[in-house]
């Protein structure tokens, strides 16, 4: 049988120990991933939680660790919510090329949501339009403990920080479908009662001894 | 393919024997090669290799392809570069199977493996350096290469890293990294100097980050849309487009869309057209300069190709709109055909079209 040489051997030695100390590695960050992650409540004001799916392309943005509900009220048009961890650099594309079809867009109206006194907003609103329907989507980024941001691009740190020491952070969207007789207005408050509520919630989740942000 | 089949009439010959008994550099290259096939531990060692990269990179794979193939997924043609990377590889072993030729041709201009430089000039010239180039291979032992160990060690140290964070854009800069890495370890600089366009090859299957690739894709389609919108409205038909390039809209009472996303902009398609002309680019016996030019006539001409081929979507669609549901993906697939025929006229006229002389089937 013939054997491997000298430096054949050390090369296969060199690869099995990176392989083995990265699959665990990939391990240990797929738990941490696992842990903290939030889980929002049962209600918000009168609307009801029930499971949601993924949205469309969640692919694009390397199928993160998410929570996703659909809460109903009656008459009214449901409204969708989508938690997702960050996992990588993809967890932060833009709305409309996860929650739409490959024809998604999201319109140049941006409504930035900034309560008085503060530096920064909260949230933005948009319209995403896609091939087959319109949505009014509220999106923002918050760590536990923190206030929302609506941009990412604010919290350069702790964004690197929750990459690569794996600390939850989330990518939280809210929307409705939008129909020709929708009260924008009413539309408008009622994703703000979510945005309110579900980053209330983020603020004072209880996190891990070290995974602070 | 001559070539190799004179080599094959000489396997017999030992090529130590004697220089006249081997004849030229490539039956040299094919017995090389050959000692190399039939030595079993350098065989075990190739698929001990090998068997261990696949286990290692199996799970990390699986989410590059699926960002290769998500909807409309820019890097549509990464699935492609693998296999013709191994094609390369099959394409050029002779030229692999001799990495120390180089330097040796080098040693014989500066006059320091001992024979009489002849000082004929052109291909004659090149053929006696080649020549000559056997002739040290045969009297004196190849120089050792030399054992470069920084990269793998470096890749071995990031790939869990890599694995760590769990983004396929690193895990796959890891893997070429790594294959670099073994090349120089095992083979040398010289080997992993030769083998420079495969390995930069391999950089294509990694995946872009999403922010980039969303801003490539964007600026492709609304390029490919703007100029449809032209040519629509130079055809006398009235049309809005989006804001974002997509839809293209009929006006005046038609009621005809055209969406990006339901038709496909082929913007992967392209990008695969692209890559098999730069892959065939460098096997072509040509300047470094004119291949370039070759690749920046090629990006218009495939760019002009989308364009045209939505153009014509448009003109069916403005008189059965349901058709165009079945045509659209059809055309898809000739696009390719077309762009790589244009592309074949471009090398030609720009006088790529003769391979280097190590590329053997």
């Amino acid at each position: 049988m013939p054997k491997l040489s000298k430096m054949g051997f050390s090369l296969t030695k060199l690869i099995a120990a990176s392989a083995v100390i990265s699959y665990a590695a990939a391990g240990v960050g797929h738990a941490r991933n696992l842990r903290d992650n939030f889980e929002p409540n049962l209600s918000v004001g009168d609307w009801i939680a029930n499971p949601g799916e993924r949205p469309l392309g969640d692919a694009l943005r390397d199928q993160p660790e998410e929570v996703n509900r659909i809460f109903t009220y009656g008459a009214q048009p449901p409204v969708f919510v989508s938690i997702a961890r960050v996992t990588g650099a993809n967890s932060f594309r833009a709305p409309d090329s996860y929650l739409l079809d490959p024809d998604g867009q999201m319109l140049n109206d941006r409504l930035p949501i900034r309560p008085p006194g503060e530096r920064f907003s909260h949230y933005v609103m948009q319209i995403a339009q896609g091939h087959d329907n319109t949505l009014l989507v509220i999106h923002w980024v918050q760590a536990p403990g923190d206030l929302p941001h609506a941009e990412a691009s604010d919290l350069p740190r702790k964004i690197a920080k929750s990459v690569l020491l794996h600390k939850p952070f989330f990518v939280c969207d809210a929307w409705v479908q939008m129909r020709t007789d929708a009260n924008g207005a009413a539309l408008r408050n009622t994703l703000m009662q979510f945005a309110d509520s579900i980053s209330d919630q983020i603020r004072h989740q209880k996190v891990s001894p070290g995974s602070q942000p | 393919m001559n070539r190799e089949s004179t080599a094959q009439s000489n396997t017999a010959v030992d090529p130590r024997e004697s220089l006249s008994k081997v004849g030229s550099v490539w039956q040299f290259a094919y017995h090389r090669l050959n000692a190399l096939r039939n030595n079993p531990s350098v065989r075990r060692e190739a698929i001990v290799v090998t068997l261990f990269m696949v286990a290692f990179f199996w799970l990390p794979a699986l989410s590059w392809t699926r960002a290769w193939l998500s909807p409309e997924a820019l890097q549509g043609y990464a699935i492609w570069v693998v296999p013709l990377t191994l094609f390369w590889l099959y394409l050029n072993r002779f030229r692999l199977a001799v990495p120390e030729l180089d330097e040796l041709i080098k040693r014989y201009r500066e006059g320091k493996t001992g024979l009489r430089r002849n000082h004929r000039s052109g291909e004659e010239d090149r053929e006696d350096r080649e020549m000559a180039g056997v002739a040290l291979l045969l009297k004196e032992k190849p120089p050792p290469a030399t054992h470069y160990p920084g990269l793998l060690i470096g890749s071995c140290i990031a790939a869990p890293i890599a694995f760590w964070i769990g983004d396929p854009t690193l895990t796959a800069l890891v893997f070429v990294a790594m294959v670099a890495g073994i090349v120089a370890y095992r083979n040398g600089l010289v080997v992993l100097k030769i083998a420079a366009f495969p390995l930069t090859f391999l950089l294509l299957l990694v995946p872009l980050p999403g922010l980039v690739a969303d801003a490539i894709h964007a600026f492709a389609q609304d390029r490919i849309f703007s100029l449809v919108t032209h040519l629509i409205l130079n055809s006398g038909y009235p049309v809005e487009q989006a804001l974002n390039a997509s839809p293209i809209r009929f006006g005046s009472g038609i009621t005809f869309q055209i969406w990006a996303g339901a038709i496909g902009a082929g913007i992967a398609h392209g990008g695969f057209c692209l890559m098999l002309g730069i892959w065939f680019l460098s096997m072509v016996k040509a300047p470094l300069l004119r291949k370039v030019i070759v690749v920046l006539i090629s990006i218009p001409w495939i760019g002009i190709l989308l364009a045209l081929r939505i153009y014509f979507l448009a003109c069916i669609g403005l008189s059965d709109p349901d058709i165009v549901a079945y045509v659209a993906p059809v055309s898809l697939y000739f696009l390719p055909v077309i762009a790589l025929a244009g592309q074949l006229g471009i090398q030609r006229a720009l006088k790529c079209q003769n391979y280097q002389k190590w590329v053997s089937a």
